[in-house]
């Protein structure tokens, strides 16, 4: 963090080339957020760009004493993806594949075709709720951090995560072991 | 969850992300070429200020002949013997 704060400095200072530490340090946080709501991999380095870049010409903006810089910048990567996926045309919500045939264990799912399901789960989330599961259960985030992302309470955060974490099970529930 | 142990390595795997060897260098020239344009955006709002205003063309055009001049003057004083 404090390392994170010098860097900021010598950029408001003029050196505009320390940004890249930032950039270093972030980039995979912020690919693996976007990379989980957005699946198109060229959008998906587009709006991790567009947020770097945004938070370098906003970066006067950041105020420490808010959060952490991270906290900052997932919150400029949330906000140009809600952006990016209203814009979109919305898709028929698909349903979640359901699976009755319970047959011998044999027919256990590979991890491939088990991820296949998983995936699919996760992309009919609400986008609420698959940015809460996303920031807490893949990125490790506190629910603390994940509510001042959001700029929701934490009870509505955790109610988010529950909800989506039921969907998901509900999926599991219906394929065989 | 009965699927406990796939659904952790799910979720490892979904937390692992490829970042682009070169996906540095590409933010780093957008925020350079970004930095270009506010400078070219800033004088060509300079320069559209002073074309709309009356005032401020005739100081613009003030303060060039009075560039010029001082040119001139500063050419000439080499020939003023002191």
């Amino acid at each position: 963090m404090d390392d994170d704060l010098r860097i900021i400095q010598r950029v408001l200072d003029g050196d505009v080339d320390a940004f890249r530490q930032l950039v270093e340090r972030y980039q995979a946080m912020l690919l693996t957020l976007i990379g989980n709501l957005v699946r198109d991999r060229n959008e998906r380095e587009d709006l991790a760009q567009d947020t770097l870049l945004s938070a370098y010409v906003h970066l006067r903006s950041f105020d420490p004493r808010a959060g952490k810089f991270s906290t900052w910048l997932l919150t400029i990567a949330r906000n140009k993806c809600l952006n990016r996926l209203k814009k979109r045309t919305p898709q028929p919500m698909e349903p979640l594949p359901q699976r009755t045939d319970r047959r011998d264990a044999a027919d256990a799912l590979s991890d491939t075709e088990f991820f296949v399901q998983l995936d699919r789960a996760l992309d009919t989330l609400p986008v609420d709720q698959r940015m809460a599961f996303v920031l807490a259960e893949i990125q490790g985030l506190s629910h603390e951090q994940i509510g001042r992302i959001e700029g929701t309470p934490v009870g509505t955060i955790k109610s988010r995560i529950s909800r989506a974490k039921a969907r998901l099970r509900s999926l599991l529930s219906n394929t065989p072991e | 969850m009965d699927h406990e142990e796939q659904y952790e390595r799910w979720k490892q795997s979904r937390a692992q992300v490829d970042v682009p060897d070169d996906f540095a260098d590409r933010v780093m020239t957008s925020i350079h070429q970004t930095r270009q344009r506010a400078w070219w955006s800033v004088l060509y709002r300079v320069a559209l200020a002073v074309g709309r205003s009356r005032i401020a063309r005739a100081a613009a055009a003030s303060l060039a002949v009075a560039v010029c001049l001082l040119r001139i003057g500063s050419a000439l004083a080499i020939f003023i013997p002191r």
